[in-house]
Protein backbone atom coordinates (compact mmCIF):
# COMPACT_ATOMS: atom_id res chain seq x y z
CA UNK A 1 0.00 0.00 0.00
CA UNK A 2 2.91 2.33 1.10
CA UNK A 3 4.67 1.21 -1.93
CA UNK A 4 2.18 2.01 -4.16
CA UNK A 5 1.34 5.48 -2.95
CA UNK A 6 4.83 6.64 -3.32
CA UNK A 7 5.42 5.27 -6.50
CA UNK A 8 2.14 7.08 -7.36
CA UNK A 9 2.94 10.35 -6.11
CA UNK A 10 6.60 9.81 -7.70
CA UNK A 11 4.79 8.98 -11.02
CA UNK A 12 2.70 11.92 -10.69
CA UNK A 13 5.57 14.47 -10.29
CA UNK A 14 6.89 13.08 -13.84
CA UNK A 15 4.02 13.71 -15.10
CA UNK A 16 3.68 17.42 -13.32
CA UNK A 17 7.25 18.15 -14.74
CA UNK A 18 6.46 16.78 -18.34
CA UNK A 19 3.84 19.11 -18.48
CA UNK A 20 5.30 22.01 -17.15
CA UNK A 21 8.22 21.27 -19.55
CA UNK A 22 5.67 21.36 -22.26
CA UNK A 23 4.52 24.22 -21.40
CA UNK A 24 7.20 26.86 -20.44
CA UNK A 25 6.03 30.00 -21.37
CA UNK A 26 2.87 29.13 -19.58
CA UNK A 27 4.64 28.70 -15.94
CA UNK A 28 6.16 31.80 -16.39
CA UNK A 29 3.19 33.63 -16.54
CA UNK A 30 2.78 35.48 -13.55
CA UNK A 31 -1.17 34.59 -12.54
CA UNK A 32 0.01 30.96 -13.05
CA UNK A 33 2.85 31.35 -11.03
CA UNK A 34 0.95 32.94 -8.26
CA UNK A 35 -1.64 30.54 -8.52
CA UNK A 36 0.46 27.33 -8.05
CA UNK A 37 2.01 29.01 -4.99
CA UNK A 38 -1.37 28.20 -3.12
CA UNK A 39 -1.35 24.74 -1.83
CA UNK A 40 -5.01 24.95 -2.10
CA UNK A 41 -4.63 25.49 -5.85
CA UNK A 42 -1.78 23.39 -6.71
CA UNK A 43 -3.57 20.57 -5.17
CA UNK A 44 -6.13 21.06 -7.37
CA UNK A 45 -3.56 21.75 -10.49
CA UNK A 46 -2.09 17.97 -9.52
CA UNK A 47 -5.04 16.04 -8.73
CA UNK A 48 -6.24 17.63 -12.81
CA UNK A 49 -2.91 16.54 -14.29
CA UNK A 50 -2.54 13.44 -13.14
CA UNK A 51 -6.08 12.20 -13.57
CA UNK A 52 -7.26 14.77 -15.90
CA UNK A 53 -10.84 13.34 -15.35
CA UNK A 54 -13.46 16.09 -16.87
CA UNK A 55 -14.25 16.83 -13.35
CA UNK A 56 -11.13 17.79 -11.78
CA UNK A 57 -10.53 19.93 -14.88
CA UNK A 58 -13.46 21.83 -14.64
CA UNK A 59 -12.73 22.44 -10.99
CA UNK A 60 -9.17 23.73 -11.54
CA UNK A 61 -10.48 26.30 -14.56
CA UNK A 62 -13.49 27.60 -12.15
CA UNK A 63 -10.98 28.61 -9.57
CA UNK A 64 -8.17 29.40 -12.13
CA UNK A 65 -10.73 31.71 -13.71
CA UNK A 66 -12.00 33.07 -10.47
CA UNK A 67 -8.16 34.06 -9.18
CA UNK A 68 -7.54 35.55 -12.74
CA UNK A 69 -10.22 37.81 -12.55
CA UNK A 70 -9.87 38.49 -9.02
CA UNK A 71 -5.77 39.46 -10.21
CA UNK A 72 -7.22 41.77 -12.80
CA UNK A 73 -9.88 43.26 -12.02
CA UNK A 74 -7.93 44.69 -8.04
CA UNK A 75 -5.37 46.05 -10.46
CA UNK A 76 -7.17 47.16 -13.31
CA UNK A 77 -9.53 49.18 -10.08
CA UNK A 78 -6.56 50.17 -8.41
CA UNK A 79 -5.04 51.69 -11.54
CA UNK A 80 -8.86 53.70 -12.21
CA UNK A 81 -8.49 54.96 -8.68
CA UNK A 82 -5.07 56.13 -8.73
CA UNK A 83 -5.40 57.87 -12.15
CA UNK A 84 -9.07 59.49 -10.98
CA UNK A 85 -7.33 61.06 -7.94
CA UNK A 86 -4.73 62.45 -9.99
CA UNK A 87 -6.95 63.91 -12.14
CA UNK A 88 -9.70 65.21 -9.45
CA UNK A 89 -5.99 66.99 -8.05
CA UNK A 90 -5.00 68.61 -11.27
CA UNK A 91 -8.77 70.12 -11.73
CA UNK A 92 -8.65 71.38 -8.57
CA UNK A 93 -5.42 73.18 -9.00
CA UNK A 94 -6.06 74.18 -12.29
CA UNK A 95 -9.78 76.01 -10.81
CA UNK A 96 -8.01 77.40 -7.70
CA UNK A 97 -5.36 79.14 -10.36
CA UNK A 98 -7.64 80.21 -12.52
CA UNK A 99 -10.47 81.57 -9.76
CA UNK A 100 -8.02 83.00 -6.99
CA UNK A 101 -10.36 84.01 -3.82
CA UNK A 102 -8.27 86.77 -3.68
CA UNK A 103 -9.22 89.19 -6.55
CA UNK A 104 -6.87 91.89 -5.63
CA UNK A 105 -3.94 90.07 -4.12
CA UNK A 106 -1.11 91.22 -5.65
CA UNK A 107 0.41 88.26 -7.19
CA UNK A 108 1.45 88.93 -10.49
CA UNK A 109 4.19 91.38 -10.07
CA UNK A 110 4.28 92.45 -14.36
CA UNK A 111 0.58 93.77 -14.17
CA UNK A 112 1.97 96.48 -11.99
CA UNK A 113 4.19 97.20 -15.20
CA UNK A 114 3.49 99.02 -18.17
CA UNK A 115 2.37 96.79 -21.08
CA UNK A 116 4.51 95.70 -23.47
CA UNK A 117 2.27 97.79 -26.33
CA UNK A 118 3.29 99.54 -29.20
CA UNK A 119 3.85 102.86 -26.75
CA UNK A 120 6.37 100.96 -25.54
CA UNK A 121 8.17 99.31 -28.56
CA UNK A 122 7.76 102.47 -31.33
CA UNK A 123 10.40 104.83 -32.39
CA UNK A 124 9.77 107.76 -29.70
CA UNK A 125 10.51 105.12 -26.91
CA UNK A 126 14.06 104.91 -27.59
CA UNK A 127 14.02 108.37 -29.01
CA UNK A 128 16.58 111.51 -26.98
CA UNK A 129 13.35 113.23 -25.13
CA UNK A 130 12.45 109.70 -23.71
CA UNK A 131 15.60 109.91 -21.98
CA UNK A 132 16.09 113.60 -21.00
CA UNK A 133 12.64 112.93 -19.82
CA UNK A 134 13.79 110.35 -17.18
CA UNK A 135 17.56 111.31 -16.59
CA UNK A 136 19.07 113.98 -15.51
CA UNK A 137 22.87 114.19 -16.51
CA UNK A 138 23.79 115.12 -19.62
CA UNK A 139 26.75 113.00 -19.52
CA UNK A 140 24.90 109.63 -19.27
CA UNK A 141 22.10 111.27 -21.56
CA UNK A 142 25.08 111.73 -24.37
CA UNK A 143 26.31 108.08 -23.45
CA UNK A 144 23.03 106.25 -24.14
CA UNK A 145 22.44 108.51 -27.01
CA UNK A 146 25.18 106.72 -28.85
CA UNK A 147 24.05 102.82 -28.16
CA UNK A 148 22.26 101.29 -31.00
CA UNK A 149 18.44 101.41 -30.41
CA UNK A 150 18.35 97.67 -28.92
CA UNK A 151 20.50 98.53 -26.55
CA UNK A 152 19.06 101.45 -26.20
CA UNK A 153 15.67 100.06 -25.85
CA UNK A 154 17.01 97.21 -23.09
CA UNK A 155 18.60 99.99 -20.85
CA UNK A 156 14.85 101.65 -20.89
CA UNK A 157 12.79 98.14 -20.35
CA UNK A 158 15.32 97.22 -17.20
CA UNK A 159 16.01 100.33 -15.35
CA UNK A 160 13.18 103.10 -16.01
CA UNK A 161 10.25 100.31 -16.10
CA UNK A 162 12.13 97.45 -13.57
CA UNK A 163 11.38 94.59 -15.98
CA UNK A 164 13.73 91.71 -14.99
CA UNK A 165 15.67 90.20 -17.17
CA UNK A 166 13.02 86.95 -17.80
CA UNK A 167 9.94 88.96 -18.74
CA UNK A 168 12.00 91.04 -21.18
CA UNK A 169 13.44 87.71 -22.61
CA UNK A 170 10.01 86.52 -23.32
CA UNK A 171 8.39 89.63 -24.80
CA UNK A 172 11.13 90.06 -26.82
CA UNK A 173 11.25 85.93 -27.52
CA UNK A 174 15.26 85.33 -26.51
CA UNK A 175 16.48 83.56 -23.95
CA UNK A 176 17.29 85.49 -20.30
CA UNK A 177 20.55 84.65 -20.37
CA UNK A 178 20.78 86.68 -23.54
CA UNK A 179 18.92 89.61 -22.28
CA UNK A 180 21.13 89.20 -19.44
CA UNK A 181 24.84 88.86 -21.36
CA UNK A 182 23.39 91.79 -23.72
CA UNK A 183 22.25 94.14 -20.39
CA UNK A 184 25.40 93.59 -18.52
CA UNK A 185 27.40 93.84 -22.07
CA UNK A 186 25.41 97.29 -22.76
CA UNK A 187 26.39 98.73 -19.02
CA UNK A 188 30.22 98.26 -18.98
CA UNK A 189 29.95 100.03 -22.82
CA UNK A 190 28.41 102.85 -20.94
CA UNK A 191 30.56 102.99 -17.73
CA UNK A 192 33.78 103.00 -20.55
CA UNK A 193 32.25 105.71 -22.05
CA UNK A 194 31.37 107.78 -19.34
CA UNK A 195 34.55 107.62 -18.00
CA UNK A 196 36.32 108.91 -21.33
CA UNK A 197 33.83 111.56 -21.52
CA UNK A 198 35.18 112.51 -17.74
CA UNK A 199 38.67 112.45 -18.92
CA UNK A 200 37.49 115.00 -21.55
CA UNK B 1 -11.72 33.23 0.11
CA UNK B 2 -11.34 36.54 -1.35
CA UNK B 3 -11.09 36.37 -4.89
CA UNK B 4 -13.79 33.38 -4.74
CA UNK B 5 -16.16 36.35 -2.67
CA UNK B 6 -15.19 38.92 -5.15
CA UNK B 7 -16.23 36.75 -8.41
CA UNK B 8 -19.83 35.92 -7.06
CA UNK B 9 -20.39 39.31 -5.85
CA UNK B 10 -19.71 40.63 -9.48
CA UNK B 11 -21.74 38.09 -11.32
CA UNK B 12 -24.80 39.22 -9.20
CA UNK B 13 -24.63 42.86 -10.15
CA UNK B 14 -27.08 43.11 -12.41
CA UNK B 15 -29.52 41.77 -9.94
CA UNK B 16 -28.56 42.53 -6.68
CA UNK B 17 -27.84 45.77 -6.02
CA UNK B 18 -26.17 45.06 -2.68
CA UNK B 19 -23.41 43.01 -4.41
CA UNK B 20 -22.01 46.39 -5.69
CA UNK B 21 -22.10 48.08 -2.48
CA UNK B 22 -20.34 44.94 -0.91
CA UNK B 23 -17.90 45.46 -3.75
CA UNK B 24 -17.54 49.70 -2.96
CA UNK B 25 -16.72 48.10 0.54
CA UNK B 26 -13.95 45.95 -0.16
CA UNK B 27 -12.31 48.81 -1.88
CA UNK B 28 -12.67 51.06 0.71
CA UNK B 29 -9.31 51.33 2.32
CA UNK B 30 -7.56 51.85 -0.97
CA UNK B 31 -9.68 54.58 -1.80
CA UNK B 32 -9.18 56.02 2.41
CA UNK B 33 -5.62 55.56 1.16
CA UNK B 34 -6.06 57.91 -1.67
CA UNK B 35 -7.52 60.09 -0.28
CA UNK B 36 -4.86 61.08 2.54
CA UNK B 37 -2.90 62.71 -0.40
CA UNK B 38 -5.16 65.13 -0.72
CA UNK B 39 -6.40 68.47 1.61
CA UNK B 40 -8.97 67.72 4.30
CA UNK B 41 -11.36 69.93 2.64
CA UNK B 42 -11.07 68.24 -0.71
CA UNK B 43 -11.42 64.79 1.09
CA UNK B 44 -15.71 64.52 0.94
CA UNK B 45 -15.51 65.48 -2.77
CA UNK B 46 -12.47 62.92 -4.07
CA UNK B 47 -14.26 60.42 -1.87
CA UNK B 48 -17.44 60.40 -3.91
CA UNK B 49 -14.97 60.95 -7.24
CA UNK B 50 -13.52 58.09 -6.41
CA UNK B 51 -16.78 56.20 -6.07
CA UNK B 52 -18.31 56.85 -9.10
CA UNK B 53 -15.40 55.59 -10.80
CA UNK B 54 -15.44 52.32 -9.03
CA UNK B 55 -19.28 52.10 -10.16
CA UNK B 56 -18.69 53.02 -13.73
CA UNK B 57 -15.88 50.21 -13.66
CA UNK B 58 -18.20 47.56 -11.87
CA UNK B 59 -20.70 48.15 -14.04
CA UNK B 60 -18.32 48.57 -17.47
CA UNK B 61 -16.04 45.97 -16.70
CA UNK B 62 -16.19 42.61 -19.08
CA UNK B 63 -15.31 39.64 -17.07
CA UNK B 64 -16.10 36.97 -19.65
CA UNK B 65 -12.81 38.07 -21.30
CA UNK B 66 -10.86 36.02 -18.91
CA UNK B 67 -9.71 33.05 -20.12
CA UNK B 68 -9.76 29.83 -17.78
CA UNK B 69 -6.86 27.47 -17.26
CA UNK B 70 -6.55 25.73 -20.66
CA UNK B 71 -8.13 28.88 -22.68
CA UNK B 72 -4.54 30.55 -21.06
CA UNK B 73 -2.49 27.29 -21.41
CA UNK B 74 -2.94 27.19 -25.52
CA UNK B 75 -2.79 30.89 -25.65
CA UNK B 76 0.35 30.85 -24.17
CA UNK B 77 1.73 28.08 -26.55
CA UNK B 78 0.90 29.52 -29.44
CA UNK B 79 2.10 33.15 -28.91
Amino acid sequence: MQVSYSRHSFLCKNIIREYQEKNPSFFQHYAVKLFLEKPYYYQLFEQAVCEPTPDHQKKLNQAFQHYYFQLKFVSYVSQTLYYTAINFDKKNRKHKERMPLIVDDVTNHEEFLLPFDATIQGSSFVSKENFEFHFDDEKLIKAIDSLSDKQKELILLSYVHSYNDTEIARKQHKTQQAVSKNRKRTLTKLHEMYIEMGEE
Amino acid sequence: MMNEQLFSLFTRVQEDSEAIEEIILLFKPRMYKLLTQTSIQERDDLFQELSLALLSVICSYDASKIPNFYELRDEMKYS
